[in-house]
């Protein structure tokens, strides 16, 4: 299982927020902290797994995470992932990203917040993969993009987007 | 602020002005979410979408959104597809299982589900895997399940990840549509099979057996595919198949040699290599090409492996070593083979590296290299130049300085450090010296504060290891004369707290001290002051201690020189107490400081202050003067008794008291810690055998505990002198029994002899036989092994005793906590810090009592199964659905005028309705009066729950075209059993004589006026008249309702008949006399007379006039003759609003969500009231059900609609179309002080705020719940 999925920058604001399992917002935020605070000093020639968070606990879980320019993109798992196949699939929706948003950076995933999400859901539901051929995911995020911007009555006018 | 919608502020805007902000983002932020909170007041479908959207951007940034549940379910339940994704991220991102507004979201689920839009499906499935709970698991899992077969992949992909979600949270769904998502695994898309094998890997990983039939449409996957995501995922679901079916291992074998041998996956060749190994499928010897291809398989992965650790790429060293860690408790062989290039990695820079590396070391460490690795690891904690020099493999990287420097490494380092020596009883040490050496500089080089780990090391070394002892003294004067330990400059990172343990040994062993003086002069320096309190406790107790064995000392060299340094030192230690001590704020070391004092004081006293006289100088041996006596008094305070470790056990050995019954309670049972065993698994092992020489855990001095003797005696001498055999031969070769042995002086008086534990269990466990050499010791024990194992396969049987705490000696008691604890922190073989639940893990037990053995009976189907239809018909359905509950609804009502026309015939009328009321009510009265008080009633009547067994046939059939509907809601009637199971005992109960069914109490028989003659009550209902009125919500009301007072007269007088009753109304805004009384002045009671002590009852119909609100008071007064006089009594009440609420068909789950969500708007006024339950003897449950029966029944005349644990939600319908709904639930944690009593919320949303206030006021008036 993929308990949570975050993204937050160089200087720890979370981009995305993801717990596959209900957790209050305080625990949330600590914990982004937390992961951020370990995962900002590692230098990028380390390996890709975060080890000493004292809260996530556990018997099998782990941190996976991968470093793009600006973005941190670190996924909580446990032991039926494999590790190897997780730095793929961050590989996989960080495409899919770059696919979406057409060399995605920073400031898409700020104020696309909502697309983030949708794209995720397309890479992963309820904590499991659901596909990680790139062209799949984007074809259906794609199709739920074309159904959004169907104007219907007063959106065609007025979008609040 | 932004009250026009146009100038809100977008998601954008938002996003714009916190980045503009960034100086005051918090106050920018709160001034945006209280326009959030006006956007979401108003009705504009984009603006709360729009808000909602905003407000899930800064729950991100850690601001709740919780309040706000109710608009999403709102926004989700929009017919815009983008607002719907809104909604529906909304919820995922801020619901929890506790969110209240699930319950509205089942039917709005459903009909998402049902789209026609693949991605309209994808949302509400993505949605729902984060938001289920049981509620909504079972409700939707039938929809699910048909929609396994929906016509798009994505949609079946989607359904079998949401499927395992909802198994979680209703484990019965899974027996019964696990055929179903079985047939999945042959889909003709690749990717909906890999989600089924994703799902069943989940599902196997909570119990394999389960899932063995799968076995060969698994292995036909392994072998045809091509998609490593998915073969990683059958590898893994093997992994755990394989324990259940050994016969798997043959078969599997070969694929998996060839994919370690062809794939150029690394993530699967990784996958495949833990499999095999973690699988056992190495550890089947099988005979011939079996065992052959597992040998060699072995062999191909210890290579593999070796390729992942020499890899220049980080993460396949990371995960080579994570394999290795997984396959060193079975195959430490194999591990060991690698261990050179394990030992490179410990000085890798990266820190995961090295910490995994850690891991497998510490799991790694054994007698022979333990001083390596102590030594390597060492190495990390001293400063660079430093380690260059001590060792061979230095650090070149200086990215991993940073890291050697972080406190938390450091910490971890050293507690590996102490957990590999101390594990096991210290098995792994040689020589205690060095030990205690490493220890030492530990304290030195450390660098961040492990003072208390250090010092408990020392504590339990120093008391066990006697042989090390007087170099354990030695060390501990050198930590007392250690300025930084005793002057810090950072106190926080110092571990001054090892000078507790080097005051306690130096005071404890003074004996081996080479100079008292000098420890004493150490333990009052100035700098003590600032130490932690605790330890100037032990500084001043050990002060004593010194100067009392010194001066014991003195005794035996007295002389001028011995009185001088005895004043001397008195006089130092009196300044330095009062100095330092006896001020401190601490109580502890200031009562201490005044008891030493104090003591000190006495000594100076009696010191010949004068210099001594030395004798006869002719003498040949001057004789000395005799001592006095007082030198030798401090002594016994402290050395009489000679501190000893006890066993582990040796409180259980205590056989149980003839007639002392330890299974019974004492008292009530409290709740229960956890078991001392439970946090040592280091130690479960070697309990079962060695139950009776593990290593001491607490000390005890050696004062017997006489009462114990006597019950000891009884024991055969036999088996004792058999046990004591035994345990002699135990303790020879134990290290960690520390007896009186030889080289202390004062156990010299002692006998060597073997105490009998026996006699005085618990304290007198003395041995002999430590003392030897270890290196003899270890010899002994390898040749006598054998002959102990069998030994202790006959050991005595343990009688556990219940641990009497007060017995103990206070040190016992303390060592075994710090025992304990200790333990704790190191837990098994690891130090991830990771042990118990982590706070992402999911509850999946339920999951484990699912068994798929068993075939699925032919009466066991999901709840509500319907087979799939398409959204038209979905849509067709539901219109159905309405329409025909529009036709119930107002046959309903045709029929209770029917019945009620057919019981009016049946007493000879049958006129129109509204005449016949009147009518009706006047010829009853002249027969049977009272007759005329159900009338109303059973015209109020019409509920569908009425067919309950408990009540008479015949009205089941007025309702009979609501049959089909209960039907059909069955699932809400099975849910409502509870309460409509109590509902139908309080009406039995309360109405005894009234046949009729009721859809609530009447209140009736309320007093109202009281005097000589009469007593009068009344009833209040809402009169026939009213019943045409409007029943479509929102709709105004043509006319003014009606309410009929029954007025019940109740002659008191005990001779004298009451006659000429009227009752006048007062003139008023809100009332007048209506129906058929209308435009009368009073109404008259029609029989001429009541005799002494009867009654009689008349109508007055009421037209309320005014807004229903809480107070809508009705005055008057009633006159009446009695013995030719006119009396009056005046009266007055209250007309409440619940009086005007309608008996409605019951409302199903998903219409009561329906309502809500779709008319949302229109229930804007809310009400609400907290209401004491009572604290009876019942039970809670009981007591809560009591209150919902009464709130909703009796009180607001609303009917309950859903019930889950704790909370019940209803529903009602005024006469004049408000509608009401509600929730009642517990109030949490009310129950503080702890008196049983609870109070409960109710909560309600109508569509009129003055109604609605009214019922939240009735609902407080109500005094008893």
């Amino acid at each position: 299982m993929i308990k949570s999925v975050l993204i937050f920058n160089n200087h720890g604001n979370p981009r995305l927020t993801k717990f596959y399992q209900p957790i209050d917002i305080a625990t949330q935020q600590a914990l982004i902290k937390e992961i951020f605070q370990l995962i900002s000093k590692r230098p990028d020639t380390v390996c890709n797994f975060l080890e000493g968070s004292q809260m996530l606990g556990g018997q099998d879980t782990r941190v996976i995470y991968r470093h793009y320019a600006t973005l941190y993109f670190v996924f909580v798992v446990d032991e039926s992932e494999s590790e190897l196949g997780i730095l793929d699939l961050i590989q996989v929706f960080v495409e899919s990203l770059d696919r979406c948003f057409e060399n995605v950076c920073e400031l898409d995933l700020i104020f696309h917040f909502k697309e983030v999400h949708d794209i995720l859901a397309e890479v992963i539901t309820g904590g499991m993969v659901l596909e990680t051929d790139i062209g799949d995911i984007v074809a259906a995020v794609q199709e739920a993009g074309k159904l959004a911007k169907k104007p219907t009555g007063l959106l065609a006018q007025k979008s609040p987007f | 602020m932004n009250i026009n919608g146009l100038f809100a502020h977008s998601l954008t805007d938002l996003i714009r002005g916190i980045r503009q902000n960034k100086k005051n983002e918090q106050g920018y932020i709160a001034k945006e979410i209280a326009d959030i909170r006006l956007e979401l007041r108003r009705n504009d479908p984009d603006l709360k979408a729009q808000a909602i959207a905003k407000l899930t951007y800064l729950q991100m940034m850690g601001y709740d959104m919780s309040w706000a549940s109710f608009h999403v379910v709102e926004v989700m339940s929009s017919p815009k597809f983008l607002y719907k994704g809104i909604g529906y991220l909304g919820a995922v991102q801020s619901f929890n299982q506790e969110t209240d507004v699930l319950m509205l979201t089942t039917n709005l689920i459903k009909k998402d589900l049902a789209s026609s839009n693949a991605s309209e499906i994808g949302i509400a499935i993505n949605g729902l895997s984060h938001i289920l709970t049981p509620d909504l698991a079972r409700d939707l899992c039938a929809d699910l399940v048909a929609m396994l077969n929906h016509s798009r992949p994505i949609v079946r992909k989607k359904v079998l990840l949401v499927l395992y979600k909802v198994f979680l949270k209703y484990p019965e769904g899974l027996r019964l549509s696990f055929s179903r998502m079985k047939d999945r695994l042959e889909d003709p898309d690749p990717s909906v099979v890999s989600a089924a094998v994703n799902v069943i890997c989940e599902l196997a990983r909570r119990n394999p057996k389960n899932y063995l039939s799968l076995a060969p449409q698994l292995f036909k996957l392994l072998t045809t595919s091509s998609n490593n995501w998915m073969l990683i995922k059958i590898i893994k679901l093997f992994a755990a198949l394989t324990p259940y079916e050994p016969r798997l291992t043959k078969k599997l074998l070969p694929p998996i040699t060839t994919l370690i041998q062809t794939t150029p996956a690394m993530s699967l060749l990784y996958e495949c290599i833990h499999t095999v190994i973690a699988g056992g499928m190495l550890a089947t010897t099988g005979s011939g090409s079996n065992a052959e291809s597992a040998n060699m398989l072995a062999a191909t992965c210890v290579t593999k492996l070796r390729t992942f650790l020499e890899d220049p790429d980080q993460n396949l060293k990371y995960i080579g070593l994570l394999a290795l860690t997984k396959i060193l408790p079975t195959h430490p062989y194999l591990v060991a083979e690698h261990k050179d290039i394990i030992l490179k990695c410990i000085d890798d820079p990266d820190i995961s590296i090295r910490m995994r590396t850690l891991d497998l070391i510490v799991g790694m460490a054994n007698k022979k290299n333990l001083t390596e690795i102590v030594k390597r690891l060492i190495s990390h904690l001293l400063p660079i130049n430093e380690n260059e020099v001590n060792t061979s493999s230095s650090l070149d990287n200086g990215a991993a300085t940073a890291a050697l420097m972080d406190p938390t490494y450091r910490a971890d380092i050293i507690r590996r450090i102490i957990f590999i020596c101390s594990h096991n009883s210290y098995a792994n040490i040689t020589n205690f010296e060095w030990y205690l050496a490493v220890l030492s500089d530990l304290t030195n080089i450390a660098g961040v504060n492990v003072g208390e780990s250090l010092m408990q090391q020392f504590m339990d070394v120093g008391v066990r290891v006697k042989s090390a002892r007087s170099y354990t003294v030695q060390l501990m004067m050198r930590l007392l004369a250690d300025k930084k330990l005793t002057e810090p400059t950072r106190p926080e990172d110092s571990n001054s707290m090892v000078l507790l343990a080097a005051a306690w040994l130096t005071g404890e062993y003074c004996a081996l001290l080479e100079s008292p003086e000098t420890a004493l002069e150490l333990l009052a320096q100035k700098s003590t002051a600032k130490l932690d309190p605790a330890i100037q406790a032990t500084y001043l107790q050990t002060m004593l201690k010194i100067f009392a064995y010194w001066m014991n000392s003195l005794q035996y060299s007295w002389d001028e020189e011995a009185r001088h340094s005895l004043v001397e030192m008195v006089d130092l230690l009196r300044e330095g107490i009062k100095d330092m001590f006896s001020r401190s704020p601490d109580l502890e070391v200031q009562e201490r400081a005044s008891n030493i004092s104090v003591i000190l004081d006495i000594i100076a006293e009696h010191v010949p202050r004068t210099p001594l006289k030395i004798g006869n100088s002719i003498s040949f041996a001057p004789t000395m003067p005799k001592p006095p006596a007082l030198l030798g008094s401090l002594f016994p305070l402290f050395f009489n008794q000679e501190l000893n470790p006890v066993a582990p056990k040796a409180q259980k050995k205590v056989p149980v008291p003839e007639g002392l019954d330890l299974e019974s309670w004492i008292h009530e049972p409290v709740p229960e810690q956890e078991p001392e065993s439970s946090d040592d698994d280091d130690f479960l092992n070697e309990r079962q055998s060695r139950w009776g020489e593990e290593a001491v855990s607490g000390k005890s001095k050696k004062k017997g505990k006489k009462g114990r003797d006597q019950e000891d005696t009884k024991e055969s001498a036999e088996a004792k002198a058999k046990r004591k055999a035994e345990r002699r031969e135990r303790q020879k070769h134990d290290p960690y029994y520390i007896g009186g042995s030889s080289d202390s002086p004062k156990s010299q008086k002692k006998s060597q002899d073997d105490l009998d534990v026996d006699s005085i269990p618990i304290v007198q466990l003395s041995m002999d036989g430590f003392a030897k050499p270890i290196v003899m010791r270890k010899k002994d024990k390898s040749s006598k092994k054998k002959s102990k194992r069998r030994e202790r396969s006959r050991s005595p049987p343990v009688i556990p005793v219940e641990f009497a705490v007060e017995e103990m000696p206070e040190d016992a008691t303390l060592s075994a906590s710090e025992d304990e604890s200790s333990k704790k922190a190191q837990g098994r073989g690891g130090f991830n810090g990771s042990n118990g639940r982590g706070i992402l893990d999911q509850d999946t037990s339920a999951l484990h009592e699912v068994d798929l053995s068993v075939p699925v009976g032919e009466d066991e189907h999901l709840p509500r199964a319907k087979p799939y239809m398409k959204p038209e018909e979905v849509r067709q359905y539901e219109d159905e659905l309405a329409q025909r509950r529009r036709v119930e609804a107002l046959q309903v009502k045709k029929d209770s005028k029917k019945s009620k026309k057919s019981k009016k015939e049946s007493t000879g009328e049958g006129e129109e309705e509204k005449k016949k009321k009147k009518s009706s009510k006047k010829s009853k009265t002249k027969e049977e009066p009272l007759i005329i008080l159900e009338a109303p009633v059973a015209a109020k009547s019409p509920t569908p729950e009425r067919p309950r067994s408990a009540e008479p046939p015949a009205p089941v059939e007025a309702v009979a075209p609501e049959e089909p509907k209960s039907k059909k809601t069955s699932k809400t009637s099975s849910k409502t059993k509870k309460s409509s199971t109590t509902k139908s005992s309080t009406t039995s109960k309360k109405s005894p004589k009234a046949p009729v069914i009721v859809a609530f109490p009447e209140r009736s028989n309320i007093e109202l006026a009281l005097d000589d003659n009469i007593a009068l009550t009344y009833d209040i209902s809402l009169a026939q008249v009213s019943l045409d009125a409007p029943t479509t919500p929102g709709a105004e009301p043509e006319s003014e309702p009606t309410v009929s007072i029954q007025f019940k007269v109740h002659n008191r007088n005990l001779t004298e008949p009451i006659s000429s009753i009227r009752a006048t109304l007062a003139d008023s805004f809100d009332v007048r006399l209506g129906g058929a009384q209308a435009g009368e002045d009073s109404v008259r009671l029609l029989t001429s007379s009541i005799e002494p002590q009867s009654s009689a009852s008349m109508t007055m119909d009421l037209l309320i006039l005014g807004r229903v609100r809480y107070e809508l008071q009705v005055m008057g007064t009633l006159f009446y003759e009695v013995n030719g006089h006119e009396e009056s009594i005046e009266y007055n009440f209250a007309v409440p609003p619940s009086s005007f609420m309608l008996a409605i068909p019951r409302l199903t789950g998903a219409d009561f969500s329906k309502i809500l969500t779709e008319q949302l708007e229109a229930f804007s006024a809310t009400g609400s009231a907290t209401v004491q339950l009572s604290s009876g003897t019942t039970g809670q449950d009981e007591v809560f059900w009591d209150a919902v029966e009464k709130i909703t029944k009796e009180v607001t005349h609303t009917h309950v609609v859903e019930v889950v644990d704790g909370a019940a939600s209803f529903f009602g319908q005024s006469w004049q179309g408000y509608q009401v709904a509600g929730l009642i639930k517990v109030n949490k944690g009310a129950d503080t002080d702890g008196s049983g009593s609870k109070t409960i919320e109710v909560e309600m949303k109508c569509t009129d705020q003055t109604f609605v206030d009214g019922l939240a006021k009735e609902v407080l008036d109500v005094e008893v719940y």
